[in-house]
């Protein structure tokens, strides 16, 4: 595993790990983006259609 | 108001009431996001261009104010989708297999590249790298487009129906061809028409907010590039967007003529050549317009270009298809008058930048901050015109407003419109005052993002970085 100097700033770390690891980090935010904006309009569906809305 | 009116009659214009006021809110937060999101992904290709760390603060900066319009356009949309249930089931039942799917490719866009890419541009430089993170800001921009892409095809439908087959119970099913219902004759001009307004929001909030910093600090360098940046596109791309509105009014001649009457204010036909009406008062009672101040035959020469060509007046249409005048002429008339008084600006920075003083003139900078609001007021003007202007039909010609209506008692709707302007107030009132407080700080070097980075470098306390010292033409 490579060694990253610590004095680098976010990005520039970001960029010393390989670049499956760093698509596997986008993979997981833009999944865990969406879920969260899925069970917010699951609330609000289920709100909408219960039956004293 | 409501006197003479039976109870019927009164929900449909609450109705009315409530779809306007809540569609007003909601375009304000789109027509900011989508200009807004093409910046950033101009600011950080800019940064990775030139390594500059301007860029990316600026980028930074405007990513913040940029997340929350975000979510408030995401809020308040909700709201029009609950309508379509609530107030107007009618016109969902009819239209519903033709706009149907467009609106939820529109709703796929939202959360697969708007929503899902905005997680990674909050969150993600620290762990995706600086090349993947553009690409979700590209992701972002380009899904805001597509987002409006969508929604305006399925606004152009209703303007300009086309591409689809009636149904044995009146509802309007889809034909042979998809394309030609999203490729309508109208939708082309509306959406470069839309989609340029929203750059020019964009870039005139911009231009206030990089303005308002150089009055304080005429030296600040993030400052002058915001401004620098949003003047380019006053210049450029105002002359630009009056051309398209010209072609896009055009368009509306061809194929909603009463639009177009409304707009000019011409009541009554005119076979020698119809004049511009600069100022006017509509009387619709009397269908004349009075204290009018004109231009003889100039309306002629810009629709038809011949000074002397007939221009057909109201008066050709039957009373009960004719758009309310009043507002649509007075709509049509602020939205124009801020076009060009963004033009004017535009060139007053060109001038002020070939004399080396575009962050010398207090007045222009002044002016630029006054102008900071017209895209929002210039947008929802122009959306007035149109909306109001195809009155009385939702689906042009074929399904009027009337007969689109939910059966709905009045009292239940004027108790949700008084709840959404109680609660649209505050909500939205609390994140514009947090976006404008977020305004009041001028970008700095080193701006915070929206992810903190606990093993970045901790400086010195009383070392303050310097400015950078670069070239901002």
């Amino acid at each position: 595993m490579a060694i990253i100097d610590p004095r680098l700033d976010g990005a520039d770390r970001a960029e010393a790990t390989p670049l499956w690891q760093r698509l596997g980090w986008m993979a997981a935010i833009w999944l865990g983006s969406v879920l969260t904006l899925g069970a917010v309009a699951t609330v609000i569906r289920y709100w909408l259609n219960s039956p004293q809305s | 108001m409501f006197a003479g009116m039976d109870a019927q009659a009164a929900a449909l214009v609450l109705a009315r009431m409530q779809f306007a006021f809540t569609v007003s809110f909601h375009f304000i937060f789109p027509a900011f996001s989508i200009g807004l999101a093409s910046y950033l992904a101009v600011l950080e290709a800019l940064w990775l261009k030139t390594g500059k760390d301007l860029y990316l603060d600026l980028f930074r900066y405007w990513l913040k104010i940029f997340s929350v319009a975000f979510a408030m356009g995401v809020v308040s949309g909700l709201v029009m989708s609950y309508q379509f249930g609530t107030n107007w089931s009618v016109f969902s039942d009819k239209v519903g297999g033709v706009i149907g799917p467009l609106m939820a490719y529109e709703v796929l866009t939202a959360f697969f590249l708007e929503a899902g890419f905005l997680g990674v541009m909050l969150f993600g430089m620290n762990r995706v790298g600086r090349g993947l993170h553009f690409a979700a800001t590209l992701m972002v921009a380009v899904g805001t487009f597509i987002s409006a892409f969508w929604i305006l095809s399925v606004n152009s439908w209703m303007q300009t129906p086309t591409g689809f087959e009636m149904g044995p119970n009146g509802e309007f099913l889809p034909g042979p061809s998809w394309t030609a219902i999203i490729f309508n004759p109208s939708f082309p001009y509306r959406l470069v028409h839309t989609v340029i307004a929203a750059y020019l929001t964009t870039a005139f909030v911009v231009g206030a907010v990089g303005a308002w910093h150089l009055l304080k600090d005429r030296a600040n360098l993030h400052a002058r590039k915001m401004f620098s940046m949003a003047m380019w596109m006053a210049a450029l791309v105002a002359p630009v967007q009056i051309l398209v509105g010209d072609a896009h009014g055009l368009n509306t001649l061809e194929h909603q003529s009463a639009k177009v009457m409304a707009m000019e204010g011409h009541y009554q036909s005119h076979p020698d050549g119809a004049p511009l009406y600069l100022f006017g008062i509509p009387d619709d009672a009397n269908q004349k317009l009075d204290y009018a101040i004109a231009i003889p035959k100039a309306s002629s020469l810009i629709l038809k270009h011949d000074p002397d060509a007939p221009l057909a007046g109201l008066d050709t249409i039957a009373p009960d298809k004719r758009p309310p005048v009043w507002i649509v002429f007075w709509s049509f008339r602020i939205m124009v008058g801020l076009g060009f008084l963004m033009l004017g600006l535009g060139l007053w920075s060109l001038l002020a930048r070939t004399r080396k003083k575009l962050y010398d003139w207090p007045m222009l900078h002044r002016l630029a901050v006054l102008m900071g609001p017209s895209g929002f007021v210039a947008v929802i003007a122009g959306w007035v015109t149109t909306e109001v202007g195809r009155q009385p039909w939702t689906v042009y010609g074929l399904l009027r407003t009337a007969d689109s209506v939910s059966p709905i008692a009045a009292p239940a709707v004027a108790t949700s419109l008084a709840a959404f302007v109680v609660v649209y107030f505050a909500v939205f009132g609390i994140g514009t005052w947090y976006i404008l407080h977020l305004m009041k700080d001028a970008p700095h070097p080193h701006e915070p993002g929206p992810e903190q980075d606990e093993r970045a470098p901790i400086r010195s306390a009383g070392i303050t970085p310097a400015q950078q010292q670069e070239e901002v033409e």
